[in-house]
């Protein structure tokens, strides 16, 4: 049931918000997963290289974040 | 062709051609301004899931105006920086509402809007030792940028509140030392 002010029942409200969480996080991690790699073979000594090389670990981390508090909410950690 | 020189080419590109500031990119990028009165009309009234909507929708016209100022090819420097600016005043201002009326812990919202004014306050030294009106790209911000969108979403959705608030400001740190050496320290590209 919803009410009047909700757009939509909250089971339905939270299992959304875990799929924009895990689910977009998950597939973030595996974007930046394959960014990462592709950087492998360039120059580091380069400064634009090690910025996107940074940006991608930090990805890597956020998106981590991100499915253990989808997890975590649902209990599983 | 190396990222260094496709980077080059495209700035180079971009100068070569003025763009008015008036185009359908900035003004999908103002647009995002629209989405904060009924958001704060949602949050003052309790609504959680108008809220997060609205804020969803804001955060849907900041991936658009990229994808519109390469359709309508209007890209500029003055664009991206506009860009960076409603990023800062949106996310602060729905950080600050959010924290404000207790759906989001006081202190690390704090620590975020010290550290969004610090990061701020390090792109205008940037841009004045680069003696023009740019934006320094970093792919952590980015990302940042979007977890904070996210975050908003969390205080309004009441989804992990303590958990993703608190482990922000850490990354944010993280990421803010990198940039400064990039652009306090490192030489500006010309």
């Amino acid at each position: 049931m919803t009410e009047a002010h909700q757009l939509v029942s909250t089971t339905t409200f939270m299992w959304f918000i875990t799929f924009c969480v895990g689910g977009v996080s998950a597939l973030w991690l595996v974007y930046d997963g394959f960014n990462l790699a592709r950087t492998r073979k360039l120059d580091r000594a380069d400064p634009v290289v090690r910025d996107r090389r940074f940006g991608y670990t930090m990805g890597l981390i956020m998106a981590t974040v991100g499915v253990i508090g989808a997890l975590r909410f649902h209990g599983v950690l | 062709m190396t990222i260094k020189r496709k980077q080059a080419s495209v700035a180079a590109v971009a100068e070569a051609r003025t763009v008015s500031p008036w185009n359908p990119a900035n003004a999908v990028t103002a647009s995002r301004f629209l989405t904060l009165p009924p958001f704060v009309w949602a949050v003052m009234h309790g609504y959680h899931q108008w809220a997060t909507l609205f804020m969803l929708i804001c955060g849907l016209l900041d991936k658009l105006d990229g994808l519109v100022a390469r359709v309508f090819d209007c890209r500029s420097a003055f664009g991206e920086l506009f860009d960076a600016i409603a990023d800062a005043l949106c996310y602060g201002f729905g950080l600050v509402i959010v924290a404000a009326y207790g759906w989001a812990p006081v202190v690390p919202v704090i620590l975020v809007i010290a550290l969004g004014i610090a990061n701020g306050a390090m792109r205008v030294v940037y841009g004045m030792r680069a003696g023009r009106a740019t934006n320094y790209k970093s792919y952590a911000m980015e990302r940042l940028v979007a977890y904070t969108g996210y975050l908003i979403g969390f205080a309004t959705s009441a989804y992990e509140v303590r958990y993703f608030f608190w482990v922000f400001p850490f990354v944010m740190v993280t990421i803010l030392c990198y940039d400064a050496k990039r652009m306090l320290v490192d030489p500006v590209p010309q």
